[in-house]
């Protein structure tokens, strides 16, 4: 029986006048979409390799210079694009693309995409995953709200009703039916989807499409469940697609951002300038309980001590390297205290999205998809992360080599292409699946409560069906 | 067989229905007369299991409609007023999908018999069910009870809109369903349709049954007047 | 039945449609809410740049007394105007900025200026919830121009095809009145109910989002006042002209929706791939490199003076010539900077070009035309920020001068010459320049107001008063 009901459902949607022009509409959308944006990545992916390339060259031919030259020049970290960047732009626009890697100091990432685009970027990217997140659910909705609603209204209900079919049959059979309906329509998008994907990064991203994929199928079954939902309890069809539009409007564009600007009220950003103020006082001030100067001399003396000398340029060692060690031991503690500040009040206006997202599934979906693609927040974090710790690295082995080659004073000491190429260049890694997916445990979560929820009250329309006709 | 004792239904204040007693045996065609709001589609409506009584039972082929109300409609087929089914699909498929929610199948042979047996001319058997009249789709829907095979057949105002003739086709296939051994039960309002098809005929008022008669036993002019009277009657 | 009897019926019609009062007044409640968030967001910026403002007067006063006491830093020009000193400069707060924040989220209403090239402050990107900026902001602007409409659409999409569906125009045919009288007094009812809400919104939000009113306030609020007007007439009247050539109110509410979602998410979605697609922006990546490899050349173009004190460590070699050293720093600076100024000029141009672009494709979509319209009387949509960036950079060219000339010349700064620092006036937005400059687009959006009205008198000339009841099928 839900299998007819399903077969009928699937049969009557495909022939809906309805169904062709949303059907229509999303998927040139969609496709213009994924071609555009695979083109896009395919151009940016090019241009930061290419410029990771030019900076490891500049960085290796250098020439010969002192050391800490050559840490001030320092390096330039490149965000490489990700496959699944094409999909998902995620929060990649309004984010830095390059981290300058130089000596004492943790920069910002710069060279924000946004700062470049047009001025219409409130009226968002026309991205597929924007598509599917936004324009997908409207498509459901305008197909959905006339299934027991308009039923209802015009008797047929009644009849189906009384065959002996139960409500539950009957819900689950036009869920099957129409999810059916729907996921032809997007057969075409995944199958040119993947093409694009392996033709751009081969099989590696394969994992994380599959996770996407069914995570945008969930979130497919969450809206169609609602639109049944509302369609089995409206008294009328026009009732019923009012709702469902009201609610579509509300989720996609007030909630998240009333959400995001209630996180900003509740947890302010501090501005760079506070940062930096911060850095440098905290600077000033040193770890440990002491002073830059303090902890200088300490080492000087334990150097003395070591070596059985009295003055700096009776060391064997070149002091400067060691003073460097020591101001980088401050300032990486200094930073890392500043930016973890800096992140947890980000995290805590993430944070107020993430539950406002318990009032619209869309939100928790963006949340994953923009994890999954590898363009969320966290990556980019990841990113400016890793870049510091190769910076750090970068800096220790440039400030050994002033210290162990080079004596107290000596002015004239040069480095060559050997150090440079020892000190390596800076390589751009991916997180992995896992550790993404590690990061999706709060949005899921709003996903699986809605998912009950919405079972929860189609059971209860299920139970109601019969009934209230 | 259809049978309902002591049926009552009230809405808050409003006795929609009052101690109805009421029994159609296979074979029989029951006409339920009565103006609007007497209790006639309240009467359909609990042996659906739309409406569950305030009161009494309401029972189809002793399967009581509230304990068992999936098994009861299983047993019975509907034709509502207007049949509206479904447009998009054929009027074809919309039998072969209503013929299998009854949870049967029968090939497209047997179904367009159905249809045949129903007088939907063969032409417009692949034809969406949009583009039909509402003689047609009358059609469409006795092709549906015919399908069915059901014990008992619920009709709300089955002539409502129909022209004489097409009126008068229905009635013919009404007879045949019963002559193949099916308890009909039919509201209406056309009292000659009633006197011509029904084998027995009761009067509602404010959900009460006033008067029965044998079809054979009265003729048209009678039954106006004893329906006259049980309106004005107090 | 006179006009004001068919008004006066219409609006206790509506009174008790609940459902619309209770909608309406969310709406006000939710614009005023806007409102306080877009004062909270401006007093935020505004806080701030005071704080910077504050801490810059206080060393500039502390370095000109320890100037006035001998301090060797503090009268070397270059370790003041290379190392210390940044001077925040500040973009005016233009009239109900806080009511459309547009890119003022995105680009800096503050840059710190220093002697050192113009790319170290121009290329900042000060850290943000990017997730923030993804979404878009929640203010006055956004709910007038996505959230209204919808309110348009909810109150209005059944005007025609919902009367006629339940048999009131054939009823108010039958009565005496003109079914188009009948019709036009209904819909101009309910638009002056949605317009009165619409202005109460507004006024209730500048009042709360605004600091200080001035006569450029009330330009910028009549202006506002206008265009929202404008914006809501439009809807409606698409409303209408939907309701008069729909046959049922489902397929009324479905093609106002699809209005909704090609005039306000798509078309501008497209608007802005389009511009960016005409006009792309220079790589940044690009700029990278190159400043970069600006760097390195003129480090190697002084490297022999360089190398004798470490980069940016004048302090570890002991004696040295401090003045020399920033000699060398300022002929680096102003090496690189000449590589990278035009750079920096072409996405400042690209910018412009792209402004253009979207000031003329604005007209596809009332959405877009009326969302730069607002941000254009706040002066957040780009090209007050133009200006300010301009007038930053001309700053920054008198700033460097100041200390640059010094250092060149040996000249030790003075007490007196921390009084003498250049001063930055940032360009202001004239209210009633921003009103001329939203003259043109709601021009354009009046005409194609009244053609839609045109077309819709014409129609409602020609009324049908009775139409197919959607539940009966059609008899063939």
């Amino acid at each position: 029986m839900i299998r007819d009901i399903a077969r009928k459902e699937f049969r009557q949607t495909l022939r809906d006048g309805r169904m062709r022009l949303v059907a229509a509409v999303f998927v040139l959308l969609a496709l213009a979409a994924l071609l555009l944006a695979a083109q896009r990545y395919n151009a940016l992916s090019e241009e930061r390799i290419r410029a990771q390339r030019e900076v490891a060259a500049q960085w290796m031919e250098q020439g010969d210079k002192n050391p800490h030259s050559a840490a001030h020049y320092g390096q330039y970290a490149f965000r490489a694009a990700l496959p699944l960047a094409f999909f998902d732009p995620g929060v990649q626009a309004f984010e830095g693309v390059s981290i300058w890697l130089e000596a004492h100091r943790r920069n910002f990432a710069t060279g924000r995409p946004a700062d470049d685009l047009p001025p219409l970027l409130q009226f968002g990217e026309l991205s597929l995953a924007f598509i599917l997140q936004v324009l997908l659910p409207l498509g459901i909705v305008l197909l959905a709200y006339p299934t027991l609603a308009g039923e209802r209204e015009s008797g047929t209900l009644r009849q189906v009703m009384s065959t002996g079919v139960t409500g539950a049959q009957l819900l689950i059979g036009k869920f099957i039916g129409l999810g059916g309906a729907v996921l032809y329509l997007l057969a075409p998008l995944l199958i040119v989807g993947i093409v694009l994907l392996v033709i751009a990064s081969g099989t590696a991203w394969l994992a994380h499409a599959a996770v996407l994929g069914a995570v945008y199928l969930w979130f497919v079954a969450l809206m169609l469940g609602l639109s049944l939902w509302v369609s089995a309890v409206a008294k009328t069809a026009r009732g019923a697609l009012l709702t469902l539009l009201v609610i579509w409007a509300a989720g996609n564009f007030v909630v998240p951002r009333v959400a995001a600007d209630l996180g900003r009220l509740l947890s302010p950003t501090p501005s760079a300038d506070a940062v930096l103020r911060a850095i440098d006082e905290g600077l000033a001030a040193g770890i440990d309980g002491e002073t830059p100067a303090e902890r200088i001399e300490k080492r000087r003396q334990q150097l003395y001590q070591l070596y059985k000398v009295d003055s700096d340029a009776a060391l064997p060692i070149n002091i400067q390297g060691i003073i460097f060690g020591i101001q980088d031991e401050i300032s990486d503690a200094v930073y890392d205290r500043n930016f973890a500040a800096l992140n947890e009040a980000i995290d805590r206006q993430v944070d107020v999205f993430e539950s406002a997202s318990l009032l619209s599934p869309r939100m928790a979906l963006m949340l994953v998809s923009q994890e999954i693609a590898g363009t969320s927040i966290g990556h980019q974090r990841q990113f400016a992360d890793g870049a510091e710790v190769f910076r750090r690295r970068l800096m220790t082995t440039l400030n050994r080599d002033l210290t162990l080659n080079s004596r107290t004073g000596e002015a004239g000491y040069r480095s060559s292409a050997a150090l440079w190429q020892a000190a390596g260049e800076y390589r751009f890694e991916p997180e992995s699946l896992s550790r993404s997916f590690a990061r999706c445990g709060a949005p899921l979560m709003v996903l699986v409560i809605w998912t009950l929820l919405l079972a929860a009250l189609l059971w209860g329309a299920c139970r109601r069906l019969g009934r209230s006709l | 067989m259809l049978e309902a004792s002591g049926l009552s239904k009230s809405y808050g204040e409003v006795q929609a229905l009052r101690h109805l007693d009421l029994r159609v045996d296979p074979g029989e065609i029951y006409c339920l007369l009565g103006a609007n709001g007497a209790g006639k589609t309240t009467t359909l409506n609990i042996f659906l299991g739309f409406v569950a009584p305030t009161a009494g039972t309401a029972r189809v082929d002793q399967i009581d409609v509230v304990n068992d109300p999936i098994a009861a409609r299983r047993r019975i087929a509907y034709i509502p007023e207007t049949v509206t089914l479904y447009g998009a699909l054929t009027g074809l498929e919309n039998l072969d999908y209503f013929a299998r929610l009854s949870g049967q199948r029968h090939a497209t042979e047997a179904l367009r018999g159905f249809l045949a047996q129903a007088g939907l001319s063969t032409s417009a058997h692949e034809r969406p069910l949009g583009t039909y009249s509402k003689g047609m789709r009358q059609k469409v829907g006795i092709a549906i009870a015919i399908a069915r095979d059901a014990a008992a057949l619920l009709l709300d105002e089955p002539t409502s809109g129909l022209d004489p003739k097409a009126s008068n086709e229905f009635s013919e296939q009404i007879a045949a369903m019963a002559e193949r051994g099916a308890a009909i039960l039919m509201a209406t309002h056309d009292l000659f349709r009633a006197r011509e098809t029904g084998t027995r005929i009761g009067i509602m008022r404010d959900g009460q049954l006033r008067r029965e008669f044998n079809a054979r036993d009265i003729g048209h002019r009678e039954l106006e007047d004893e329906y006259l009277k049980t309106m004005q009657e107090g | 039945m006179r006009s004001w009897d068919l008004l006066a019926a219409e609006f206790n019609l509506l009174r008790r449609e609940g459902v619309v009062i209770a909608v309406l007044v969310g709406f006000m409640v939710t614009v005023l809410a806007a409102g306080f968030a877009g004062r909270a967001a401006i007093e935020d910026r505004r806080i701030t740049a005071e704080a910077a403002l504050q801490e810059y007067r206080q060393l500039v006063e502390s370095l000109a007394n320890q100037a006035a006491a001998g301090s060797d830093t503090a009268r070397s020009a270059g370790a003041v105007a290379f190392s210390v000193l940044s001077v925040p400069v500040v973009k005016a707060q233009t009239a109900l900025e806080a009511l459309a924040i547009g890119q003022g989220d995105l680009l800096a209403d503050t840059y710190f200026v220093t002697a050192r090239g113009a790319y170290h402050f121009l290329t900042r990107t000060d850290p943000d919830n990017a997730l923030r900026f993804t979404v878009g902001s929640f203010d006055v602007a956004f709910l007038l121009i996505w959230v209204l409409p919808l309110l348009v659409i909810g109150v209005l999409f059944d005007v025609v095809v919902g009367e006629r569906e339940r048999g009131v125009l054939a009823l108010a045919a039958v009565a005496g009145a003109s079914p188009a009288r009948f019709v036009w007094h209904k819909w101009c009812a309910r638009v002056l109910v949605l317009s009165v809400s619409c202005w109460m919104s507004i006024v209730l939000a500048a009042a709360v989002a605004e600091t200080s009113w001035t006569a450029t306030t009330a330009w910028v609020i009549t202006g506002w006042l206008l265009v929202a007007t404008v914006y809501l007439l439009f809807w409606a009247a698409l409303a209408l002209w939907i309701s008069l050539r729909s046959s049922t109110t489902e397929s009324a509410a479905m093609q106002c929706a699809g209005a909704w979602l090609l005039l306000v998410v798509l078309t501008p979605a497209l608007t802005n791939v389009g511009a960016s697609s005409i006009v792309p922006p220079p790589s940044r990546v690009e700029l990278t490199a190159a400043l970069r490899e600006a760097t390195e050349q003129a480090d190697k173009q002084i490297a022999s003076e360089r190398e004798q004190w470490f980069f940016d460590h004048p302090d570890i070699k002991g004696e040295m010539d401090r003045q020399a050293y920033y000699q060398t720093v300022a002929r680096s600076e102003a090496g690189i900077e000449q590589v990278v100024a035009p750079l920096l000029e072409r996405f400042a141009d690209t910018a412009n070009d792209q402004r253009r672009i979207v000031g003329l494709l604005k007209y596809l979509s009332p959405g877009t035309l009326t969302f730069q319209t607002l941000t254009g009387l706040s002066g957040t949509d780009g090209r007050v920020h133009a200006e300010f960036r301009a007038a930053t950079t001309e700053f920054h060219g008198r700033w460097k001068d100041f200390f640059v000339t010094r250092i060149e010349r040996g000249i030790a700064l003075e007490k007196e010459d921390f009084a003498r620092l250049p001063l930055f006036v940032s360009p202001r937005l004239g209210g009633g320049e921003a009103l001329v400059a939203a003259l043109m687009p709601m021009v354009a959006l009046l005409v194609l107001v009244s053609a839609l009205l045109a077309v819709c008198t014409r129609r409602l000339a020609a009324l049908a008063v009775t139409g197919r009841d959607r539940h009966a099928p059609q008899e063939r």
